[in-house]
């Protein structure tokens, strides 16, 4: 017996050498004969992937650790796990489970893989470890990493699109649900009118049939539809948060519904290839960023969409006014033409014909032409149409609006809308309203 | 437009809320933390700091002051055919055995304007809020506020309450049933069908975690 071996080997009777412990083994060395011998590890309890060790790392499936057992000379990661690749299977990868790290005889089994954020999407688990058990795609640590080409999903990497057919496709169709949804709020803004009670009705200026079956409904209707609505609104959010819950291996079927309805989140990363499109990786800082001003945005969107919505309104409203008034005031020119005995000639030019009348005829027409613009006005801007009730300042935007910059006229318009709040809709707004049209009438 | 506003914010609420939150959500691996919505970020650093400072700001506006702003936006409804009332905060008469004037002034016409004012302010707010208020009874006018602590605690909160342990799940199963039981005792919702389908959305969410935990 002349040959010593290495911790982590065993004597080779026949060849009279020493040889590596096989993964699943551990070397062992009887005291007394001196003899290297390798040791199995306990099936179901144990498990060493490595050669020559001198111990098996403690693998406990009732610890509910994400590795399979069975095969104590691999560590066979389940699927949604990660493992580094090349750390000892006695270290435990979380330090704050208790167990120490490197020493296989603590009760508690060391942490073998963690959970990976993205789930059975990037990680597929298994016996290697590693970038070799990442979905393809996916790199780093958690296999939470894209490769070059591929961008971060919200809840895998994708590949960019490469045929740009599809590509075009794509954003074409973005575009027509985005107008469908611009088209849409507009509608809902131009024709949404907001009773004392607060119920909205819809189609009131368009589509007559519909709007007549939606006004035969109950007045509850409206509150109804939006109550069930935000109902299921929230219970889809809801729902769309148990996939994050990595405990739980939920049903292949589940998965699926949850990822279909997460869509109702509205996580634009996983739809827009904002990584392709830039060229380089953004990450988790510009999501953040780009979700924190999301509301912000929209509502900006929303307020500038519904000042050009109002503002077009109210200048057609304006100018069939003004038409209006044009022709009653000519109505009642000839009406006066013809109460003053036919001293004058009659003309299509209004302004040619009144030019012609006696000084106190004119006084007369001119009087009550300005008593009746002034009274219609009034009387328009005390209608409970949208841009006076809803809006509650927009009588005076377009002026201001045209000669403003675009940028600031949505902010002024929130300003405006927010100091109305608090001031109310009175008279005092209605005088100032009503001068103006006279001024640029 | 305030309508569809609100249908904007009650769509992104969520995932705003989550964003946010998932800041702070750190997984760790070899002793070194990392963001778990992206391992590549290290959970320190100036650059971490940064986001959570920006995040702070953005839970306190969304989950906070957002909130209470709707509450103190949605005020009761006023009594029905209510007089009109010259003073909106009426102070106690120091002295209530005075005998009472026999020839009152009469309100001064600006006193009336301004109560007048009032009114239609307070109109024109209940009307811009009425998608939060009007499917709730008046006295639970305040409900969407509960209802959105209850969307933050369940999809947000609930992912920074011990990850990927039990007690995360026993969390959420919690929640959900408190939010259930105070669902059955007050019954806020204004119109009895909507409030057999929350009821049923709340019992099947809580089915859910219930299966979860266990």
């Amino acid at each position: 017996m002349g040959v010593q071996c290495q911790p982590g080997e065993r004597h080779d009777d026949v060849s009279q050498s020493c040889r590596q412990c096989e993964p699943g083994t551990y070397g062992m060395q009887d005291e007394d004969t001196r003899l290297s011998s390798c040791v199995a590890c306990q099936i179901g309890v144990e498990v060493q992937p490595l050669p020559a060790q001198l111990q098996c790392a403690r693998c406990d499936a009732k610890e509910r650790i994400p590795v399979d057992c069975g095969l104590p000379s691999r560590i066979q990661v389940y699927k949604g796990y990660y493992r580094p690749d090349g750390v000892p299977p006695t270290v435990s990868l979380v330090s704050s489970d208790g167990s120490a790290s490197g020493d296989a005889r603590v009760s508690t089994a060391p942490t073998m893989a963690v959970a990976c954020p993205w789930g059975i999407k990037a990680c597929a688990g298994g016996a290697l470890h590693g970038n070799a058990s990442c979905v393809v795609g996916h790199h780093g640590n958690f296999c939470a990493e894209c490769w070059a080409g591929w961008f971060r999903g919200a809840s895998s990497c994708r590949e960019c699109p490469q045929d740009s057919s599809r590509a075009v496709g794509a954003t074409a169709f973005l575009i027509v649900v985005g107008g469908f949804g611009l088209l849409a709020a507009a509608a809902y803004l131009r024709t949404a009118t907001t009773s004392s009670t607060g119920s909205h009705v819809l189609l009131g200026g368009c589509c007559p049939p519909l709007a007549r079956l939606l006004a035969r409904l109950p007045p509850s209707t409206p509150r109804q539809v939006s109550a069930i609505f935000k109902i299921i609104v929230g219970l889809v959010q809801c729902l769309s948060t148990l996939r994050s819950f990595s405990r739980v291996l939920w049903p292949e079927v589940f998965t699926d519904f949850i990822s279909a309805i997460d869509q109702f989140t509205v996580e634009a990363f996983s739809i827009v290839p904002a990584e392709c499109i830039v060229g380089q990786r953004l990450g988790f800082y510009y999501e953040l960023v780009a979700t924190l001003l999301l509301p912000a945005l929209s509502f900006g969107a929303v307020m500038l969409m519904a000042l050009l919505l109002y503002g077009c309104e109210l200048r057609q409203a304006r100018r069939a006014t003004r038409r209006q008034l044009e022709e009653q005031t000519k109505a009642q020119e000839r009406a006066a033409q013809s109460s003053s005995c036919g001293l004058l000639s009659t003309g299509s030019d209004s302004g040619a014909s009144s030019s012609r009348l006696p000084t106190e005829l004119q006084a007369k027409v001119d009087t009550r032409r300005r008593h009746h613009r002034e009274n219609s006005l009034l009387a328009m801007l005390n209608r409970p149409q949208v841009w006076t009730l809803n809006m509650s300042t927009p009588t005076h935007i377009p002026p201001l609006w045209l000669c403003s910059p675009p940028l600031y006229s949505p902010l002024w318009s929130i300003l405006t809308t927010l100091v109305y709040t608090y001031q109310g809709v009175d008279a005092q707004h209605l005088g100032v309203a009503a001068t103006l049209p006279l001024g640029h009438a | 437009m305030w309508t569809l506003n609100i249908w904007v914010w009650l769509l992104l609420y969520p995932s705003v809320t989550r964003k946010a939150l998932q800041t702070f959500d750190c997984i760790e691996l070899l002793g070194e933390t990392y963001l778990r919505a992206d391992p590549a970020i290290y959970c320190s650093g100036d650059d971490w700091w940064f986001m959570a400072v920006l995040s702070s700001v953005g839970v306190f506006v969304t989950c906070i002051l957002a909130p209470i702003a709707l509450v103190r936006q949605t005020p009761l409804d006023p009594k029905p055919n209510p007089k009109p009332n010259p003073d909106p905060n009426p102070k106690p008469d120091p002295k209530p055995n005075r005998k009472p004037d026999s020839n009152p002034k009469p309100v001064p016409h600006q006193v009336r304007q301004t109560s007048r004012k009032h009114a239609s302010s307070g109109r024109l707010q209940r009307s811009r809020v009425a998608l939060l208020t009007n499917t709730y009874k008046d006295k639970y006018h305040y409900w969407e506020a509960v209802d959105l602590t209850r969307k933050l605690l369940l999809t947000s909160v609930v992912l920074l309450v011990g990850p990927d342990s039990l007690v995360q799940l026993w969390f959420i199963t919690t929640t959900g049933l408190a939010f259930l039981v105070l669902f059955l005792a007050l019954s806020p919702y204004r119109d009895e069908a909507a409030g057999r389908i929350q009821l049923a959305a709340l019992v099947q969410l809580e089915f859910t975690y219930v299966t979860a935990a266990l």
